[in-house]
């Protein structure tokens, strides 16, 4: 990633209002780029719905302004969003903030609990795998990693659902509550937490792969610096070598992954959420593109694209916190 | 004699390859006395800095120890646990590496990194090792050192890291430096000025050197006996004017002569005719053999072993068997 305009002397405040500056006129490339793609996709909202006499369709389309140039519907739309009117959904008859607001929280609180332990455990096991590099258990997690990357997530979903839910009964099928539960307080987290578990599950099994092999790698590549022999022939103990001096530097380009987590927190999970029912905003995006909804999908990708351009200065500005070589002035 | 301060015996470090086993140190034998600079010469990959990197059992895999003893103080360094290996790390034996500029964590100030070994080998506080630093530091010929102290290695010149380094070495005062090429990396006047200072500690303190390098006019300068190596043995031994006024080896007459002469009108350099061999394809006969200019044909048949030629100085080498030969060496 680099740092912009970083030829300069700034200080970090300064840096940050010329990078969030900066990220206007890309913003707003990319609000043009996704209404631009979304437009030229053939068929509307109205298309969707096949029982509309011809009349009735060429009616509904003058209303809801389909018929305009796409230049001036782009223009409604932008200027819909300066005044905190982000469209309306069709589909569901309700502003989009409504419809992605009832939805995200509970795809995030997924994502969210799923990231927490994938770092975890890929933090662990890839620093213990680099440890003892080629040893059983490095192979054992090598083995594991590529063994559950290589599984598509929809077969282990089902898969799990039949051991655990049907099979041994211990895990609810799938939704966020029972059906026709009216538990509150502790009890109604209890029963969200019940549902939760295989999809975390899952996505922690898909995600701690790919992350414990980076940080496997990046370890290795750390731990072969003459600066850990130096720390070595100081006599330093090995918990420090490892954990002061090579984890530290390991960590640096896991920044750049940990950035890209952030809009993938809010998106949603698709497939999971549709083998486990689950009413996240992947299954709205999914329902959204089914039925033509592009209002919610709009403004959903805008979100996202905003969320990647928030992550990437995020880890910038840590980049610059944790590494004293990359100084922003 | 007072025992030696360092006795490397008979060590052998392989090295375990796809391209089968490399003994990098081959039976080789060593003696560091208190107080003295010992110069470890060879040319690249023959074996100098393994030899260094076992004494601290720095060495990592694929390479293995496999045999031999490496006594400090009378103490077998080979057969210390973790703990007692850690006391000995940068507190009696400490090392100085050949790239001052990557041997320095870069997340880390230099304050933290010259602390940490007072820290973790002495008694001292955080106020008390920083002082300790700072006049470490003033020892190495470092100004301004409270702003080093808070500066990262990247903000430094290869020969103030390398002072650094030095300092980082000094720090808990210890019995042996290993100074492994510390002034390769570094222009010549860095060089002379690096040199100095070792050459300074060694006087003032007593604190015995291995030097390992391959140039040779480091080595006049600083040896008070040189070690010769070559494939992974050690073929010459002697003060450093015997190797210097009456090299007997071959190949240390080889190096002597490769090396420029001032005032001395020369078209091309000489250089020893072929190249070091595969460590890992070599039978049982003189490794230097292939580009020795006096080659016999016992050369070829059978190794030769070190012997002395007087109470300091024994060369490996065919060429001096005539001599009556004396087990063992005792210097």
């Amino acid at each position: 990633m680099l740092l912009l305009f970083s030829d300069g002397g700034f200080t970090l405040k300064e840096y940050i209002i010329r990078r969030v500056l900066i990220s206007i006129p890309i913003l707003i490339g990319t609000s043009f780029l996704i209404f631009y793609l979304f437009a030229l996709l053939p068929g509307d909202y109205v298309d969707s719905n096949p029982s509309l006499t011809p009349q009735r369709a060429a009616e509904l389309r003058e209303f809801y302004g389909f018929n305009e140039p796409v230049i001036k519907r782009y223009f409604n739309w932008i200027a819909g969003i300066f005044h905190g009117d982000l469209g309306f959904s069709f589909q569901y008859q309700q502003p989009v903030t409504k419809v992605i607001n009832q939805f995200i929280w509970n795809s995030f609180i997924v994502s969210i609990i799923s990231l927490v332990i994938t770092w975890i455990i890929a933090l662990i096991t890839g620093v213990y795998s680099a440890m003892k590099q080629y040893s059983i258990f490095d192979s054992f997690v090598t083995f594991f990693v590529f063994a559950a990357m290589s599984i598509p997530s929809f077969f282990i979903g089902l898969l799990l659902i039949k051991i655990f839910a049907i099979d041994m009964n211990l895990l609810p099928v799938g939704g966020m509550i029972d059906v026709g539960s009216n538990t509150t307080g502790l009890a109604h987290y209890v029963e969200i937490g019940r549902h939760m578990i295989l999809p975390v599950f899952i996505l922690v099994l898909l995600g701690t792969g790919s992350l414990t092999r980076y940080v496997r790698t990046s370890m290795l590549e750390v731990v072969r610096q003459d600066y850990i022999r130096t720390a070595r022939a100081k006599g330093l103990k090995e918990s420090k070598i490892i954990f002061k001096h090579a984890l530290k530097n390991a960590l640096l380009p896991c920044i750049t992954l940990l950035a890209f987590e952030l809009p993938a927190l809010f998106s949603g999970a698709i497939i999971i959420e549709q083998v486990f029912n689950w009413p996240g905003i992947g299954q709205v995006q999914l329902e959204s593109l089914n039925n033509r909804d592009y209002p919610v999908l709009m403004t959903f990708t805008m979100f996202l694209s905003f969320l990647t351009i928030l992550g990437n200065l995020f880890a910038d500005v840590a980049y610059a916190a944790v590494d004293p070589r990359i100084r922003l002035k | 004699m007072a025992t030696p301060l360092l006795e490397i015996k008979d060590l052998q470090t392989t090295f375990y390859t796809e391209h089968g086993s490399v003994k990098a140190s081959n039976h080789v034998n060593v003696t560091v006395n208190k107080g003295e600079i010992v110069c470890l010469v060879g040319e690249s990959g023959c074996g100098k800095s393994v030899t260094a990197m076992s004494i601290m059992k720095l060495i990592e895999a694929p390479g293995v120890i496999e045999g031999g003893q490496i006594l400090f103080q009378d103490q077998d360094i080979l057969t210390l646990g973790n703990k007692a290996l850690r006391n000995l790390r940068g507190n009696d034996i400490a090392m100085i590496f050949q790239e001052p500029m990557s041997a320095l964590n870069p997340v880390y100030t230099i304050g933290d990194q010259m602390m940490e070994p007072l820290l973790q080998h002495t008694k001292l506080s955080k106020n008390e090792a920083y002082d300790k630093c700072i006049e470490l530091m003033e020892k190495v010929g470092l100004s301004r050192t409270k702003q080093l102290m808070k500066s990262y290695p990247h903000e430094l010149s290869g020969g103030m890291l390398q002072r650094i380094m030095i300092a980082i070495a000094l720090s808990c005062d210890p019995k042996l430096i290993i100074a492994d090429e510390p002034t390769t990396a570094l222009d010549v006047t860095i060089q002379a000025q690096i040199l100095e200072i070792l050459k300074e500690i060694n006087k003032e303190l007593q604190t015995s050197i291995l030097f390992i390098t391959h140039d040779l006019g480091v080595v006049a300068e600083m040896a008070d006996r040189v070690v010769v190596m070559y494939a992974g043995k050690v073929v010459e031994e002697g003060t450093v004017l015997e190797i210097f006024k009456e090299p007997k080896h071959p190949y240390t007459k080889g190096l002597l002569h490769a090396k420029p002469v001032i005032n001395k009108f020369q078209e091309r350099l000489y250089t020893i005719p072929g190249q070091v061999p595969d460590l890992s394809t070599l039978g049982d006969h003189c490794f230097f053999q292939d580009r020795c200019e006096y080659r016999m044909d016992i050369c070829g048949q059978s190794m030769p072993a070190l012997t002395s030629e007087s109470t300091t100085h024994c060369v490996a080498c065919w060429l001096y068997k005539e001599a009556p030969r004396k087990e063992g060496l005792k210097i």
